[in-house]
């Protein structure tokens, strides 16, 4: 939680208990409250709870949520005063009339810091906020003036109060989420495959909700950076030996047959790698036709038996997001590449449920089961869940790794949204 | 008497490739260069223009990183001009579903330049040029299918439908489907019927009409 959502806040609660203070206290010698009274202290309570929930997450809603909630104390202060006004026609002491205008200045100053907090300080945005607090905080100092030594009975409306509330609420949301739009417009795009089709509005909706998950941009920087260690280590492991015993066969002049063993086995490592990381089958055909390609290069290459049931799903048409579909190969991927690695089955079940709107994909094998300390094989170098499971955070997809149905065996399953 | 030349529309966003092909087919009494495209838009363009008269599209699978030789398949249509797709892929889901959306031949960019020549006579007199592209993406030597997809070869070769193979099978016909895809890659074959016949062939289904 940063410094100013924190000072925004204390000064919520600050205002929601002041103003049920006021209300319990009454030194405004009201009547008994009706229910309808009560309704904005409610609303303080409800929104000093959001932000209770979601401060770390989700700091938009929990800075939407101070605005909203010391508002409604606002409103609730402010209302109160009015009635004495209405009922008794004469101002009240002084010290509560002044109480009641910094009431009214609270949510504005914390959607003035909402506008232009956390590093988000363009000059202009920083004046026009703050400038708009001063006019507007004049203007109340002013009319409480005015009243308090009688004779003016004027005062800042509503409206006016409103307005700017929202427009440095609106300033501070549209700065919020300008980052996720621009993936979105990015994704969007890159989804729609050369421009042959523009995505409908639910769809972009729905990408870009999907890129408000917070946490969404720090998972990808860790998946990305986990990926070039992979790499690095697949080609340490895999490719410069090879093309290493091609170097030392050629240089002793060895036939030329083993030469071009050796170099096979190097582009077949390459030609893995890349399927790994970009496969054109999976961007061009999706997710099942990249499952079933890489059920039979396994086949290919070990005794793992491969089985593929394709599930049902509404016909909705789409394909799922290609990060999603992407993470869900990369799964099926890791989780045969576990099987053939260590040997623990000889079978393995994949089943394919995709849509554009949800994905599943469980891997089942015969074996011994996954490993009973996950840590403990992460650390002795067995990536391959640690992995997975980073795969499935970066895009929003859970993931479970367990015991097959029959309590033998190791299921992964990858479930989209997560 | 020599007929008219068989015109060409080259597509490729390697200069080196696009040029070495444009050369061999310049010099080819046969063939005739209708024009060169980098792009899937340039290759739209050349072909929609009035004067185009294109007998056949020679172009790379993969255009600017994605697979838009693909989509020019879309492009072209059933009543245009035949496409032979060059790629360096080969693999089987790519080399089958160029043969679904229509293409006249799939050959490896490692083919010498005489050989994407026959080819292009090939596809030009309506044939197709996919053999070469099926017998090296299959290097391995197949093996012999899964005991399922045995019953499921059992029941197309008695002329099931793959919603009816789903029903007795207890599966969904997606289910079906990916089975045949898989099938379908592993031997290199584009039909049911090659299916079919080649299951026969192999002895991995023995009556006809069993099940």
């Amino acid at each position: 939680m940063t410094r100013a959502l924190r000072l925004a806040a204390v000064a919520t609660i600050a205002l929601a208990v002041a103003s049920l203070l006021l209300r319990i206290l009454n030194p405004f010698a009201a009547p008994p409250p009706s229910a309808s009274d009560l309704v904005p202290h409610l609303w303080a309570v409800a929104a000093i709870v959001v932000i209770a929930l979601t401060n770390t997450w989700a700091p938009t809603l929990a800075w939407c949520a101070a605005v909203v909630g010391s508002a409604a104390s606002a409103l609730a202060v402010s209302g109160m005063i009015r009635e004495y006004r209405a009922t008794n026609g004469f101002e009240p002491a002084p010290v509560l009339g002044a109480l009641v205008a910094i009431a009214v200045m609270v949510p504005i100053a914390i959607a003035a810091a909402y506008a232009t907090a956390d590093g988000r300080r363009s000059r202009l945005a920083v004046a026009l906020a703050w400038g708009s607090v001063a006019v507007l905080g004049t203007g109340l100092a002013a009319s409480f003036v005015g009243r308090t030594l009688g004779g003016y009975d004027g005062g800042v409306p509503y409206s006016v109060w409103l307005a700017v509330l929202a427009g440095l609420t609106v300033t501070g949301l549209v700065r919020d989420l300008r980052p996720a739009f621009d993936r979105t417009r990015a994704r969007v795009t890159a989804e729609a495959g050369g421009g042959h089709r523009a995505a409908g509005p639910l769809s972009v909706l729905r990408v870009f909700v999907d890129e408000l998950v917070p946490g969404r941009e720090a998972g990808r920087a860790e998946a990305a950076e986990d990926e070039r260690g992979r790499i690095a280590a697949d080609l340490h492991a895999d490719v410069l030996p090879s093309l290493r015993r091609a170097l030392a066969e050629a240089e002793a002049g060895g036939t030329v047959e083993r030469l071009a063993a050796d170099l096979r086995m190097a582009v077949d490592d390459v030609e893995s790698l890349l399927v790994a990381r970009r496969a054109i089958v999976l961007e061009e055909l999706g997710l099942l036709a990249a499952v079933e390609w890489l059920a039979e290069r396994v086949e290919d290459r070990s005794t793992v038996r491969v089985e593929i049931e394709v599930a049902p799903v509404d016909a909705d048409g789409g394909r799922p997001p290609r990060d999603v579909e992407r993470a869900a190969f990369r799964v099926a991927q890791l989780a045969l590449d576990n099987v053939v690695r260590h040997a623990l089955g000889s079978h393995a079940r994949v089943s394919v449920a995709a849509s554009a709107r949800s994905v599943r994909l469980r891997v089942e094998d015969d074996g011994d089961g996954p490993p009973v300390d996950e840590a403990a094989a992460t650390r002795a170098g067995r990536r391959g869940i640690a992995d997975m499971r980073a795969e499935a955070r970066a895009c929003g997809a859970r993931l479970d790794v367990g015991r097959d149905a029959d309590g033998r065996g190791t299921a992964v399953e990858l479930a989209w949204p997560g | 008497m020599r007929s008219d030349p068989v015109r060409v529309l080259l597509v490729d966003d390697h200069p080196a490739i696009l040029d070495a092909v444009a050369r061999a087919v310049t010099a080819a009494d046969d063939l005739a260069l209708a024009g060169t495209a980098r792009s899937l838009h340039e290759a739209r363009a050349a072909l929609a223009a009035a004067d185009a008269r294109i007998d056949v599209v020679v172009s790379d699978v993969q255009l600017a990183g994605e697979a838009e030789g693909l989509r020019l398949l879309d492009a072209v249509g059933k009543d245009g001009p035949a496409v032979l797709l060059l790629s360096s892929f080969d693999q089987p889901p790519l080399i089958r579903t160029a043969f679904d959306r229509g293409a006249a031949g799939y050959l490896i960019k490692t083919s010498e330049v005489g050989e994407i020549l026959d080819a292009v006579r090939t596809v030009a007199g309506g044939g197709t040029a996919f053999s070469a592209a099926m017998l090296r993406a299959i290097r391995s030597a197949p093996r012999r299918p899964s005991d399922r997809e045995i019953e499921v070869l059992e029941l197309l070769c008695g002329g099931a439908s793959n919603d009816e193979i789903g029903v007795r099978l207890g599966v969904t016909e997606k289910t079906v489907e990916s089975h045949l895809r898989r099938l379908f890659d592993r031997y290199g074959v584009l039909s049911r019927t090659e299916l079919a016949v080649l299951a026969l062939r192999e002895g991995w289904v023995t009556e006809m009409g069993r099940s």
